[in-house]
Parts: structure tokens; sequence; C-alpha cells
């Protein structure tokens, strides 16, 4: 302990033995910190063993260390446990200084080692040239550092020609955060770290044809910007641009943000020409951004359905499947696919469906835990409607498990005292109970029966389905409401001579048969009124009861009439139909067929949420 | 052709009656079907909206909320004043906004029994048609049921909202979508489809697996497809969408966005201008 400097190769320590079990077994590791700086309530640096770097963070309780000075940018610390994660789809790592001790405040400088400094510590009175004894100590240090210094100046001049340039524009021009940022300012530069870049896309359009990418900036306040380039920009700097390098940028333009187009919360969006200037920072550490999330309710990601906004979700884990492989239809590869049951608060659950490495990562993860209920937060969901509702994961999507975030901490507590013994049940449920038919949501493709009936063609070549919430108005009482259908295959029987009935599909006779829908009903909504089609399993659930128990309430003759009255008790009642359209021929006329393909219960709640929304739209 | 379709279209939707009760059962409970072709289908309203309703001609034509006739309405409120009498029971609906007074004929066993679950104080929602009698606007109701699901009470308010703003949005052409000149066109040559004839084949093969494509988004890739040679480089207006295939612009833009999003089209000249891919 006499000699202060770090562990050698201790990054490689690090990166080597990425989660430790146990600190009883860590040797002894000492990096330097260098760019510390905090980030939300955390602190990132870059963690220096005088060869190698890695990112690094100081988790926030830790944080009084940094704060009352023990731990300083160019001091020392030493790492008693920690962990090694991968940046979420980027090949880099970091690391988690979950326990760290400083050992000294800054040095002079950044350290750096060489096989000539370890020559010079072996021999320090050779290279010192006096012997005395207090200035002997005081020479003995001054020469290493002058030549050190000399050789890291020289190597960086060396190595890298265009950092002075960089430099030089850090020193004659504010850098700005982004945040300041707006499109009525004059000259500009901003220093970020690219944190997403999209694909070169070319297209066509009146002017000729043109190519465009983007990437998402952030800054070291973690705020971010989606930089679009065209054409010769697009070339020029489509190759600059590296996935987690830092940059200092000036001369592009700010517009306000297409909401249709935008990935990341800014209200501008910043335009790079071709003579915008981009430099490289060398050496730089990325800025990983905070995960801001915004999250949506389990119980009300309904609306959400099938539409094109992501959606952030908070639960708690209830069941973690094993991994699945999905073989993708296009390029026919297998990806691998976990999923997930997660509940909140509002004691509904949902399933999210983790893809490739967030199914083997992060999925055996959750799998090897799920029995301590983690708290999971999944930024950039998307919605969709398979048994109801169901949540993905995109290329994009970042799982944190367990994150120190306020909303995981109330979740923990409302679990731990409430939820652990709540009955919960899907968030799908009742918005689309015949989930194995593959129905969509009835909250998808809602649209007014007028808009059917003022298009006969609709439906032309293949059915158009549609949603919508109407009102049965008439069932005629004396329609053919069933036929007799097998009871094995439910395909029409005819009555034989003698007893029992037959079946042509199963090319058997039997002694019974069951009674099944087929009928006509009136529905009306606010903007028109028709009939539409129904079957059996969608008419039980618009009637009440099946179609054999009908049969048995209208062979009741009696002044009460059950049969009458159960018909009655059908109509004057709302429902939310999922329906299919196709143009029908009677008679030489054009008709259109509207055949019921789901029927559930109006929820109010929900159904005055998706209101609401609409109302907003049409004000807009 | 017009006259036969309403023969037709009479002589289905009131068919044969078995019960002595069925043909005033009919007349009560359900709309003539001459009616039913020019007018809205069942209107959420508030009494206050009633009460602002005017009516042109006499006692027995259609009352006109923001120039659109009403046929049957649906109100919730609360009930007092009810009283029974052999022929009828009347209560006296309020819903915050205003009270009206409601009749509810008695011919069957069936309109005895549901009005008996109604009571004074009772949240109710009521199926109903207007009518002026003496000059007073009043309800024959078709249905009144009690409230048992206390969400339905702000739901209603809601839907009155949507349902008076859309008819307020089509009446000042904001959208193009939808003429009601353009629905009384189509409307003759509908009638009831023969629902005594059961089909011959398995009711299952006639349902159709669901395209991958939403309904609405079906209908765009095939017109931008059908048209995509004609309009050149320059694309297809949202507003030609809207037109041709009569869907509302709001729905024509979400689905725009969400193809867009997917890669199926993009845009061209400018965002309202798309292009197959």
């Amino acid at each position: 302990m006499a000699a202060k400097t770090v562990t050698p190769d201790a990054v490689s320590t690090l990166l080597a033995n990425p989660s430790p079990d146990s600190t009883s077994d860590l040797p002894d590791i000492v990096v330097q910190v260098l760019d510390l700086k905090a980030t939300g309530n955390k602190y990132m640096f870059t963690a220096n063993d005088g060869k190698t770097k890695l990112k690094a963070m100081i988790p926030s309780d830790m944080r009084s260390q940094v704060l009352s000075g023990a731990i300083q940018n160019l001091g020392l610390i030493r790492v008693l446990d920690y962990t090694v994660n991968d940046i979420p789809n980027k090949s880099d790592k970091y690391l988690l200084a979950i326990k760290c001790e400083a050992v000294s405040p800054a040095l002079e400088m950044e350290i750096k080692s060489e096989e000539s400094g370890s020559g010079i510590l072996l021999k320090p009175k050779v290279e010192g040239g006096v012997k005395t004894e207090g200035a002997a100590a005081g020479i003995l240090l001054k020469p290493k550092q002058e030549v050190v210094t000399k050789s890291a100046n020289q190597i960086l001049r060396e190595q890298h020609g265009n950092s002075a340039p960089a430099a030089r524009m850090a020193m004659t021009r504010r850098v700005r955060p982004l945040v300041s940022l707006n499109p009525y300012q004059g000259n500009w530069t901003i220093k970020v770290s690219v944190t997403s870049k999209g694909n070169m896309r070319t297209y066509k359009n009146a002017r000729g044809d043109g190519c465009v990418f983007n990437v998402e900036l952030t800054d070291e306040d973690g705020t971010q910007i989606q930089a679009t380039m065209f054409n010769n920009a697009a070339r020029k700097f489509f190759d600059k641009f590296v996935l987690g390098k830092v940059y200092y940028i000036s001369r592009g333009t700010l517009k306000v943000a297409n909401k249709q187009f935008k990935t990341v919360q800014n209200d501008y969006e910043m335009t790079l020409n071709e003579n915008s200037e981009v430099e490289e920072v060398v050496g730089e550490a990325s800025f990983v951004p905070e995960t801001k999330f915004n999250f949506v309710q389990i119980d009300q990601l309904g609306p959400h359905v099938n539409k094109s906004e992501l959606v952030d979700v908070i639960g708690v884990v209830k069941n973690v499947s094993s991994t699945m492989s999905i073989r993708r239809k296009s390029d026919n590869e297998s990806i691998p696919k976990r999923d997930i049951t997660i509940a909140d608060d509002t004691k509904k659950t949902v399933v999210v469906s983790l893809w490739n490495e967030l199914a083997t990562t992060t999925g055996e993860e959750l799998l090897d835990i799920v029995d301590k209920s983690p708290v999971v937060a999944i930024k950039s969901l998307k919605v969709g409607d398979f048994q109801g509702v169901s949540l993905s994961t995109i290329g994009r999507s970042v799982v944190l498990v367990n994150p120190d975030i306020p909303e995981a901490k109330n979740l923990r507590s409302w679990y731990d005292f409430e939820g652990k013994d709540a009955a919960m049940d899907s968030v799908g449920s009742g918005s689309s109970p015949i989930s194995n038919n593959g129905i969509r949501s009835v909250y998808t493709d809602r649209i007014h029966l007028s808009d059917i009936i003022s298009n006969p063609s609709l439906g032309d070549g293949k059915p158009a389905f549609f949603s919508l919430r109407g009102h049965i108005t008439f069932i005629k009482p004396d329609q053919a409401m069933w036929y007799r259908a097998c009871k094995t295959c439910n395909k029409k029987v005819t009555e034989s001579f003698g007893s029992g009935y037959w079946c042509d599909g199963c090319q058997k006779s039997d002694e019974q048969c069951s009674l099944r829908y087929i009928m006509v009903a009136k529905v009306s909504d606010g903007s028109a009124e028709t009939f539409i089609s129904v079957f059996n399993q969608e008419a039980e659930k618009i009637v009440g009861c099946s179609a054999d128990d009908l049969d048995n309430l209208k062979l009741q003759e009696g002044e009460d009439n059950p049969y009458q009255m159960t018909l009655k008790e059908a109509t004057w009642a709302q429902h939310l139909f999922r329906v299919s359209v196709t143009p029908n021929e009677y008679n030489g006329e054009k008709r259109q067929r509207i055949t019921v393909r789901a029927v559930v219960p109006v929820d109010f709640a929900a159904e005055s949420r998706f209101i609401l929304e609409e109302l907003s739209k049409m004000r807009a | 052709m017009f006259s036969g379709s309403q023969f037709d279209a009479t002589t289905a939707f009131s068919g044969g009656g078995f019960m002595s009760s069925q043909p005033s059962t009919l007349n009560d409970s359900s709309p003539a079907p001459s009616k039913s072709r020019e007018t809205q289908g069942l209107v959420p309203v508030t009494v206050k909206q009633i009460s602002e309703a005017s009516q042109s001609g006499d006692e027995k034509s259609n009352f006109v909320i923001n120039g659109v006739d009403l046929n049957n309405v649906t109100l919730l409120g609360m009930v007092f004043e009810k009283v029974e009498r052999n022929t009828d029971v009347n209560f006296v609906l309020d819903d915050g906004t205003g009270r009206i007074k409601c009749r509810r004929w008695v011919n069957e066993a069936f309109d005895t029994k549901e009005m008996e679950a109604v009571m004074n104080g009772m949240y109710v929602r009521v199926y109903g048609h207007l009518k002026s009698f003496q000059g007073v606007k009043q309800l024959v109701t078709f249905s009144a049921r009690p409230v048992t699901n206390f969400d339905e009470i702000p739901f209603h308010f809601i839907d009155c909202i949507h349902n008076h703003l859309r008819s307020k949005i089509k009446m000042e052409g904001i959208t193009s979508s939808n003429p009601s000149s353009g629905s009384s066109l189509n409307t003759p040559g509908k009638s009831a489809p023969n629902g005594s004839q059961a089909p011959s084949s398995n009711p299952v093969s006639a349902q159709h697996s669901v395209d991958g494509l939403k309904g609405i988004d079906k209908l765009i890739m095939d017109y931008l497809e059908q048209h995509s040679d004609m309009s050149d480089g320059r694309g297809i207006h949202v507003d030609e969408l809207s037109r041709e295939l009569k869907l509302p612009m709001e729905k024509i833009k979400l689905s725009l966005k969400t193809l867009a999003d997917d890669g199926e089209i993009y845009s061209t000249i400018d965002d309202d201008h798309y292009k197959k891919a």
C-alpha cells in the first residue's frame, strides 16, 4: 500500500468476471476515476487502469461519497462489489460499482502505464541522481511526472491529429445543452453522443431520388434530439457517425418536431446539411441517458391497442416462460422469444413478449429471480391485440429489473401489502373473449354504421372487418332462429325416416342433435340502423341462452310466453361488435351482409375513456 | 322499384303474427321501416337537447337536432312520479339537465314485468321515440331498465357529447364523409335478408380468416394499388381517399400514419399525398 496507484489490468479483471458471487473472492481492484459527472441521481465516470478504460456508474446510494469529496475526478477508488452489464442493444459494456471506497484524492493527471515508467519505479535513485533525504523524495516524484507528461502529449499528438481542432472548438465556442436550443438562435455547438443510428434509406419523390438517415443524439444531461440528414449530408455523415461515440456538432438547423415521425421526447428536431460541422471527440465515453419513463397503467392499455405510439409499462413479474424459438416469415430466421406476465396495482395482468437478446439474457435473469417477484420497468413497447391486449418488445425497448425509481418503490409497497394475495385477471379479458380465434380487439377499426351502409361496395373481393358499438333494436320472434346440427361436427343434419338424424359430414346417424343459432337482428347506433347476421356463439351472448334452451322455452305455451320474453330482454341492449362486411346479391339487388364475429359487453369505464380520446382528436 | 322495395320490406318486417298482440307490439317497440331509411339510428340525448329540438310541420313529424332528424333516442336519468294504470305506465325522467314525461304502453306480460322493476328514485336507461302530445314533448318508451353499472351514467353524457359533436361537424362540413343524401340514395335497395332460409353449407366455412391488415388499412392499400399507375409520382391525396372510400378523414389519417410507420406506404410531395411502397 505504500505506492498509491491503480491495479494493473483491473479493467480486464472486471470484464472477465462480470458478476462476482461474493466480495470475499474479489481481488484488489483499484481504478482511477475519469470524466466524473452527475446523471440524474447517479454518477457516471470512466474507470481507468492506465491501460484500458471502462464506462462506469456509481449508484445513488454511494452518492454521499461523491458529494463529500471523498471520491473525486482523477482520484482512485477501490471497487468492493460490482456488476458489469451490457448497454441494451449496443456492444459496449459498463461497470456498476455497487460498493466502492475512496483510495486517493485527485491525482495531477490521468495515469498511463509504460514500460519505461516501470523502469523508473524500479530504480528511483538512478533516475533522481540526488542523494539528500528530503530533496531525494521530491525529486523522485517530479521527474517521473515530467517524463510521463511529455510522453502522453507526444502520443496524443501522434495518434489523434484532429484532437486539436476539437479542443479549439470547445474553447472558442460555448457548448450549449440541448434543452437550450431553439430555431431562432445563431451559432451554437453541442456535445452529444450517438445513442441510436438508423439505416440509410432511399426514396423517390417529385424532386427525384434521394437518401436519408437519422440519429438520436444525447447530451451530458440526458436530453435527446433526433437529427436527420438528406442526400449529400447523409452520404457525408453516415460513416462518420458511429454508435456510442461523442461529437461536437454545430451549424445545423432546427425545426418543430413532426409528431408523426418523432421518436424522442423533444419539441424540436435537427437537420444537418453538408455545411454542418461534426467533429469527433476522441476518447470520450458515451453519455448513457437515464431512461425516462411515461408509464401507462395496465388497465388503460386498451385504447393503445394497434396504435403506432409505443408505451412504457411497469409491473411485478408473476410468471416467466421458457425461451421459445419463433421462425420469422420474411427471412426464415429463428428468433428467441420469451413471455412474461406482469401485474400492477390496477390488479390487471398483461403478457409481455421479449424478443432476441431481451428474451435470452434479461429473460433468463428474470426466470432466476421470479420467486422474489421482481419489478420490471419496460420502455418502448408495442401494444397488440393478441388475446385482447398484449405487449411486445421492439429493437430499442429497454428492460430494467428492480429499477431505482419511485414508481418501482410504490409498486413494491403495494405488492407486499396487498397485491401478493389479490385476485388478478388479464387486461384482455372482457374486451375480446374469443381470443383463440385471433379476432382483433373491439377498440381497433372503430367505425359507425353509416360508414358501412353508405358504401355498398365495401368488402368486394375480401371481407372488411370493423368494430362498432350498437344497440340491438329488434329480433323477429318468428324467424327461423336455428338449424339442427350434428353434435360432433356442427354441420346440418337431416331427419331420418324412422328415427335419428343423418350427418353427411360424419356419414353416420345419431339419435340426437343440437340446435345452433343462425339469426338476424336489427342493430342501431347513433348514425344508422341495419340488419346483422349472427351465428351460434355470438347469438348466445346476445340472447343470453343457448338455442336448445330457447327452443324449450318456445314449447312452453302460456300467457307469459317465455320465448318472447327472452327475446325482448335481449332487445334494447348495447354491445360491442366485431363485424365483417361483404356485398351480397339477392334477386338482382346489391346488398350488404354484415356478420357478427365477436360480441362483448360494453365496459362503460373503458368506453368513456375511448370516447374522450375521440373527442380530443375531433377538436384538434 | 321503390314501391316494390317498400312493400317487400314492410311484409318481411311485420311478418305473420302468431300472437294476437304481435302487430301492436311491433308498432310500439320498433320503428316503421319507411322512417328508418332517412333518419339516424338510435341517438343518445339529454333532456336539454330534447327541449331545444325543433319540430317542423305537424305533430306527427320528427324532431330535429342539429338539422338531423331524430328517430329513436336513448336517455339515462332518475325516475319520479311513477303512475301505473291498466293501459300504460307513466313516469317523469330527470337526468340533471331537465325533466321529460315518459309513457310506456302495456301490451303484454313482458311490459308489465319490466316496468315493475322500475321504481321512483332509481336510475334507469330508457329507449323510446319522441312524440308531441297536446303541445307537450313526451317519450313513448320502448324499454326502461335499471342501471346496474353506475359507470354507465357518466358514459351516457360523454356519449351525448360525442354524438352531438359528430353531428355538428358533419353539418358544418368540416369532414366530407357520409352525406345524408348519399345514404338515402343507397338504402332503397336494402331490405331484410331472408332469414328463414338457412345456409346449406357449414356456417363455420362462411368465416374468413382475418387479413394481416386492418379493415381500413386494407381499403387504403387496395385503393393505392389500383390507382398507382395513373397518378405517376404525385401520389393519392388524403381527400381523395376519404371521398372514394367514404370513410371519415380522421380514420383515413390514422390508418395512413400506421401504414407509413410500417413502411407499407410513403408520403410523396407533401404530407397529404401517399403512394404504395
